[in-house]
């Protein structure tokens, strides 16, 4: 049986929806795998993060941010954009950030506010599994985002990364984690592409028009339209409600 | 609990019990065996492939052998292999590697006197003349030092070396890596040293070998002012390997002088100058001013 954990982007849910007595009727992302979200730039990869993450904290899962492209108070001011307004759990401690984006270095450290950079692998994998450690102990179940993969990719050599990306997610599914990692299409070469592919459990890929469940645990590749809104993505699951 | 503790706990008879042929101390010798064993498979394996001109997994398999010889504290067979791996980088033309490794070689066969001591001697001298040419000929191996960094060397050094000083100089030193900014922030932590050991270990498993340099070069600077100054030597020698595997030369520089540092501490000020020297040569080359304004400040502090 395969578990899924609703995402918490509006349509996905139903469009994971594997028509399999087995799923009880939930859709969602695959609990404890790695999931890949790529495609070209500025296609709502980042937002499905945030949409992925904040749904998780409402739910009083903590959540693990690694963040290479902006820092934190950027992705506070995006994510309130839409609607999804941190406050809340960041007072409750749910939100662990390593920042590796180094543009926040004013912010101070804090548990659970690390910064690192991403010319260091080793530091932000240490980080990181410092952080999916602790919070394995406080919950059984957390969400943790690498956005992006490809900041990381440009700044070292490919190969240590595809190892940095193995290691990471065997330490987080060993903490219980489910993951969403980003990734800019065409960023490295077709075989390093291919290779992180074959990491990861399920791809799913954003184009701007339309969104492709390439692979899935438990269900087939599907393909329908969806637009990024003021309140984030929409993905129309059925095709039905579309509008061009 | 290491091995070297394991066999000092043997030599001290506390496996011995009542029974003499205890299990534990039958499993320990199969298991020195078995590394014996592996430590000569390496070296077979290194023959092969460097026979098939593979001269850089060669030399792996060989660093391997000779750790594995250094923890089960066969002195001779591990002199042997540095001697071997000298070979290999001096037949690569690398003579600067060929001669750290005959000099590493040519320390442990003086503290066991071994005839490959005076073999090892001359293939030092010979590398030593052969890079003087290569100076002479004007190809640009490493920098060079100017007149009064020269004198500085000729000058007997302080007998009386301030330690705490010292120490606020390689920190200093330590600070010019790139690395240092992140990684630095580990000693802040409780169990600084178990922390940067697991940021080692991650560095290893993941193949980040700028990372193990920095974190090696970090511990030891840790080490050394703990006064655990061997145990430092240790960690720089290896953090210079890594620097010079992937041709960091800013990072070669910084442990040839930490590893200049540490010998002096050691009261070896010979080896010690020699690498000091060096490194000073190295910062030169790179033309690092930063780097240079530090080592001079560290190099004043040692010798008065």
């Amino acid at each position: 049986m395969i578990v899924r954990i609703a995402s918490g982007i509006p349509g996905f849910d139903d469009l994971t929806l594997s028509g399999d007595d087995l799923d009880l009727g939930l859709g969602g992302l695959p609990e404890n795998t790695a999931t890949l979200v790529y495609g070209p730039q500025g296609v709502g990869k980042s937002i499905f993060c945030y949409e992925f993450a904040y749904y998780g904290l409402t739910q009083d899962e903590p959540c693990l941010f690694l963040t290479t492209d902006h820092g934190m108070s950027e992705i506070y001011g995006s994510m309130a954009d839409i609607g999804l307004v941190l406050d809340e759990y960041l007072e409750k401690g749910l939100l662990y950030v390593v920042d590796a984006s180094s543009s926040d270095l004013e912010v101070e450290e804090s548990d659970n506010y690390q910064l690192s950079s991403v010319l260091n692998p080793t530091d932000m994998l240490v980080k990181v599994t410092r952080e999916a450690r602790f919070i394995s102990q406080k919950n059984p179940r957390s969400r943790c985002v690498i956005d992006s993969l490809t900041t990381i990719l440009e700044s070292n050599n490919e190969m240590l990364i595809v190892r940095v990306l193995k290691t990471y997610i065997l330490r987080i599914k060993e903490a219980g984690g489910t993951v969403v990692i980003t990734y800019t299409e065409g960023s490295v070469d077709s075989k390093t592409e291919t290779l992180i592919k074959s990491m990861v459990d399920n791809i799913v890929k954003l184009d701007g028009d339309k969104i492709t469940i390439e692979a899935m645990k438990g269900m087939a590749r599907k393909e329908v339209p969806y637009q990024i809104t003021e309140d984030g993505l929409k993905i129309f699951s059925n095709g039905m409600d579309f509008e061009q | 609990m290491n091995l070297h503790s394991f066999k000092s706990m043997m030599v001290l008879g506390i496996f011995d019990s009542n029974d003499p042929e205890s299990p534990i101390k039958e499993l320990l010798e199969q298991l020195w065996e078995y590394q014996e064993a592996e430590a000569g498979l390496m070296v077979e394996i290194a023959t092969l492939q460097y026979e098939d001109g593979d001269t850089e997994d060669a030399i792996g398999f060989l660093e391997k052998a000779a750790d594995i010889y250094h923890e089960l504290e066969f002195t001779g067979q591990e002199a042997s292999i540095l001697d071997l791996i000298g070979d290999v980088y001096r037949n690569n033309d690398d003579l600067q590697n060929a001669v750290d490794h005959y000099k590493h070689s040519f320390k442990l066969c003086s503290k066991i006197d071994t005839p490959l001591k005076e073999e090892v001697s001359n293939k030092i001298k010979d590398c030593e003349d052969e890079l003087q040419l290569e100076y002479g000929k004007g190809k640009k191996v490493t920098g060079s030092l100017r007149k009064d960094e020269s004198k500085l060397f000729d000058e007997s050094y302080e007998e009386t070396i301030d330690y705490g000083e010292i120490g606020k100089k390689l920190d200093d030193i330590v600070g010019l890596l790139d690395e240092s900014a992140v990684y630095g922030t580990y000693q802040k932590l409780k169990n600084p040293m178990g922390h940067l050991k697991e940021a080692y270990q991650t560095a290893n498993d993941i193949g980040d070998e700028k990372g193990q340099a920095a974190l090696l070069l970090i511990m030891g600077d840790m080490s050394l002012k703990e006064e655990k100054t061997k145990k430092s030597l240790d960690f720089f020698m290896k953090s210079l390997k890594l620097f010079r595997k992937i041709g960091d030369d800013k990072g070669e520089a910084i442990s040839r002088l930490m590893i200049g540092t540490a010998y002096f501490l050691l009261g070896e000020t010979d080896e010690g100058s020699v690498y000091l020297r060096q490194s000073m040569e190295k910062i030169h080359y790179i033309d690092d001013k930063n780097l240079e304004k530090a080592a001079l400040a560290l190099l004043k502090s040692i010798y008065g």
